[in-house]
């Protein structure tokens, strides 16, 4: 594992990016996460607001999934507590939607996503730039047999996008799960991102912050300096992306993939739990959104 | 460069694959997986088994978790039970519309034994000192009765004849104590490391680790205990005593009545003509002669109880235990005699107690508590164990069932969701919805015992206006039915 890293470390940054080393992970953001990385499980601590998000990322992408059918459902039953008629059939009620899915979740931080998709069946992989993440997600999976003994997989690797597209390795489902915020070139990481998920049908998932004075009022102004519900740090506006440019980058530059679907969230102060807001909703994805596209 | 990365990826797999090794191998030393448990249930009460009972239901859990169910006394009496005709247990429940819809979505209601229900759709409560009453009926309502009486038995019956339909999914230790819940800090150095699972020790010595445990163990719940979180309530100065009585049984016996005396309640349900469940709250010092006195005299002490104004049921209370120098019998019929003279003859009492059946009466204290908090990290309490409730309103078995309800819910989201179970974070989602829900309750049953426990003049004036006046109004006498329902 520590070699990972050394890899990482030996390049000089001065050396002109090729094609071998190149990486679009931001050396200082890798720091100031794995600082992070001890609290990455504490239910208080500060990232509890991935926590709360996790479970609405999971049931968007059941959700979109079910909508576009690939690769789930053929074998499922109508399951629903009790066994009275299920709304949607395919995913949404199944226990184990993720079966059979490869998925790659990339900036796995302390494993929270990753959990949760294995739970569901996937054999999932989880990536991250920094070593310290990966090893704290490492011991964490420790703590539930359930992701050892099947039908779900769970692997952690300490390694960037970039360098699993070297490898040509392919993916049923890619999650970048606010992650684009945080690389130095977000169109790279894009590609990289896309290049990874199966041609015909393979889905990317990502969410992120837009950049709107809403959202800099909102996540820096209220969470990170006044609330302190984030580290002060966390984010840097100028990296935030509109949904229109995520989109762009995905549709024009890539021309491979297809954005199906954008929705805003946001999160209910006095629950404390995340929403789906509604698209007619002005400025809904002026802050949090979640997007989905699909590979041709 | 890409020698060098080889090299790291031989290096990872060949770790990944040693990890799963090693993993397997320490996991068949230290803890078993036979006895790694996804829920573990402390108390196979009815709060306790109907959880395992929904979670043996629903197609989210029954499929993948492993649920235990742990239960200190004996089961078979329970499984084996086979009642008389014509005898009924002391201890019955009254189960709101809301609560037998739950048990008709866990299919437990159709292992009731129908005789031996009775629903009721008429209600009269009414003031003992002002004779100021309210009623409801809703017979003609097509919402249904108000409530369901049954006995305990026959629920506890109906749940487990469920859970043993299929018993690979539900492993029930009864016969089993629980010795020791702890947190094993010693990971053993292998694959798991379960150090923050709940460690449930039992009699035969077997050890549980739970995802998440959860605390159906009654009053002085052991889990509560163990998961330090502390019970914030009083006692009352008072005790129920419950008993069956033989009641007349030329009369359609389909009403609940409830009569609020200083002392305390006391409420007679129906249980078929001719049978009916006492429960009277009163001072522990009447309570102890109430349960003692010769059954005939307990017959008409109930009946001047419901029956004979305040000042007159004294004298029977001083009577008592005076080695029986009165008949309590002649003294009621002309205590009743006089006082039919000066009321109003269309005031309507309850069937005539005839008898008490045989080793029917009980008593226990009554208490109101509620946990400071239902949960912590993999760990939640459900019925007793978080709160105790005055029986006056017959909510306590309604708001426990509530809870397994609701707890069944949050871990079908969290399923659903690729939570842990056990998560605080999933759990806060039961907290918030049952801790106030049930505050509420305990305060507004709280508040009625309070209000009636007085004999104060000014107080007695303004709750009888207050009872008179909401008799009237109908609109709001069926909100708070509807709440009372469940509804």
């Amino acid at each position: 594992m520590l070699y990972c890293l050394h890899t990482e470390q030996t390049q000089s940054p001065n050396s002109p990016p090729s094609p071998s080393n190149y990486s679009t992970i931001d050396k200082s953001e890798v720091s100031k996460f794995s600082q992070l990385a001890n609290e990455w499980w504490s239910p208080n601590g500060p990232v509890k607001l991935l926590h709360s998000m996790n479970p609405l990322r999971i049931s968007y992408i059941r959700e979109q999934l079910g909508k576009n059918t690939f690769g789930v459902g053929d074998n499922d039953v109508k399951d629903n507590p009790y066994g009275k008629a299920s709304q949607s059939p395919l995913v949404s009620h199944h226990h184990l939607p993720f079966k059979g899915l490869r998925i790659l979740d990339i900036g796995c931080g302390g494993g929270v996503l990753t959990e949760a998709l294995v739970r569901l069946g996937g054999s999932a992989i989880g990536a991250d730039a920094s070593d310290e993440n990966i090893k704290i997600a490492q011991l964490h999976a420790r703590k539930d047999p359930s992701l050892h003994i099947g039908p779900g997989s769970l692997e952690y690797r300490c390694i960037t996008a970039e360098k699993l597209l070297e490898q040509g390795e392919t993916f049923d489902v890619v999650c970048a799960m606010e992650i684009i915020e945080h690389v130095i070139n977000p169109a790279e990481f894009l590609k990289a991102c896309a290049g990874l998920v199966k041609p015909e049908g393979g889905h990317l998932f990502l969410s992120t912050i837009s950049r709107t004075p809403l959202s800099y009022f909102l996540t820096i102004l209220l969470a990170e300096n006044l609330f302190k519900l984030v580290p002060q740090g966390t984010h840097d506006f100028q990296k935030y992306l509109r949904p229109d440019e995520l989109q762009n980058v995905i549709e024009n530059e890539d021309k491979y993939a297809k954005v199906k679907d954008i929705t805003g969230i946001g999160l209910n102060p006095i629950t404390g739990t995340w929403y789906k807001l509604p698209n007619w909703m002005p400025g809904s994805s002026d802050v949090n959104y979640l997007l989905t596209a699909q590979r041709f | 460069m890409s020698v060098k990365y080889l090299t790291n990826r031989t290096l990872f797999q060949k770790f990944s694959t040693n990890l799963n090794k090693r993993f397997l191998a320490t996991v068949s030393t230290t803890s078993k997986l036979e006895d790694i448990y996804d829920i573990v249930i402390v108390g196979g009460g009815i709060a306790g088994s109907a959880l395992a009972c929904a979670l043996a239901t629903s197609n989210l859990t029954k499929l993948q978790k492993r649920i235990a169910l742990i239960e200190s006394s004996n089961t078979s009496n329970i499984r084996e039970w086979n009642p008389l005709q014509g005898e009924f247990s002391n201890r019955v429940s009254s189960l709101t519309p809301r609560s037998v819809q739950f048990f008709k979505d866990i299919g437990v209601w159709q292992n009731i034994n129908e005789e031996r229900i009775k629903p009721f759709s008429d209600m009269q409560v009414w003031d003992g000192i002002s004779d100021a009453r309210i009623r409801y009926n809703n017979e003609s309502d097509k919402k249904g009765p108000l409530a369901w009486i049954l006995e305990n038995y026959n629920i506890q019956h109906a749940i487990l004849k469920t859970l043993d339909k299929d018993k690979s999914i539900v492993d029930i230790f009864d016969n089993t104590k629980v010795q020791d819940i702890t947190f094993d800090k010693d990971s053993g150095g292998g694959q798991f490391d379960l150090s923050d699972w709940p460690s449930v020790e039992l009699s035969d010595g077997r050890k549980l680790k739970a995802r998440l445990l959860v605390g159906a163990d009654g009053f002085n719940s052991p889990v509560r205990s163990f998961a330090n979180i502390e019970s914030l309530g009083w006692d009352y100065n008072s005790h129920a005593v419950v008993a069956t009585l033989h009641v007349d049984p030329n009369i359609e016996n389909k009403t609940a009545w409830q009569r609020f005396l200083p002392t305390g309640p006391i409420a007679m349900l129906p249980l078929q003509n001719g049978f009916s469940s006492m429960v009277w709250s009163t001072t522990p010092n009447l309570a102890t002669k109430i349960k003692s006195i010769s059954s005939k005299d307990f017959a008409c002490l109930v009946n001047a109880a419901f029956q004979m104004r305040v000042a007159d049921l004294e004298y029977f209370y001083s009577q008592l235990g005076n080695n029986e120098s009165v008949d309590l019998q002649s003294e009621f019929e002309w205590r009743k005699s006089v006082q039919l003279k000066n009321s109003d003859p269309k005031e309507e009492f309850p069937p005539l107690v005839l008898g008490v059946q045989e080793k029917s009466r009980a008593g226990f204290p009554l208490r109101m508590r509620n946990a400071e908090s239902y949960i912590k990290e993999r760990v939640v309490l459900v019925g007793d164990a978080a709160h105790t409730i005055h029986p006056l309103a017959g909510q306590g078995l309604n708001q426990g069932l509530a809870d397994v309800h609701h707890l069944l819910q949050v871990i079908e989201r969290g399923i659903a969701n690729g939570q842990d179970i056990g998560d605080i974070n999933l759990l806060r989602g039961y907290s918030s919805e049952r801790y106030l829900s049930n505050l509420v309750m305990l305060g507004v049953v709280d508040k009625l015992h309070k209000l009636f426990g007085t004999d104060f003049t000014p107080t007695v004036l303004a709750r009888s206006l207050g009872l008179k006046t909401l008799n009237n109004l109908e609109p709001v006498k069926a909100e708070i039915m509807k709440y009372a329902m469940g509804l």
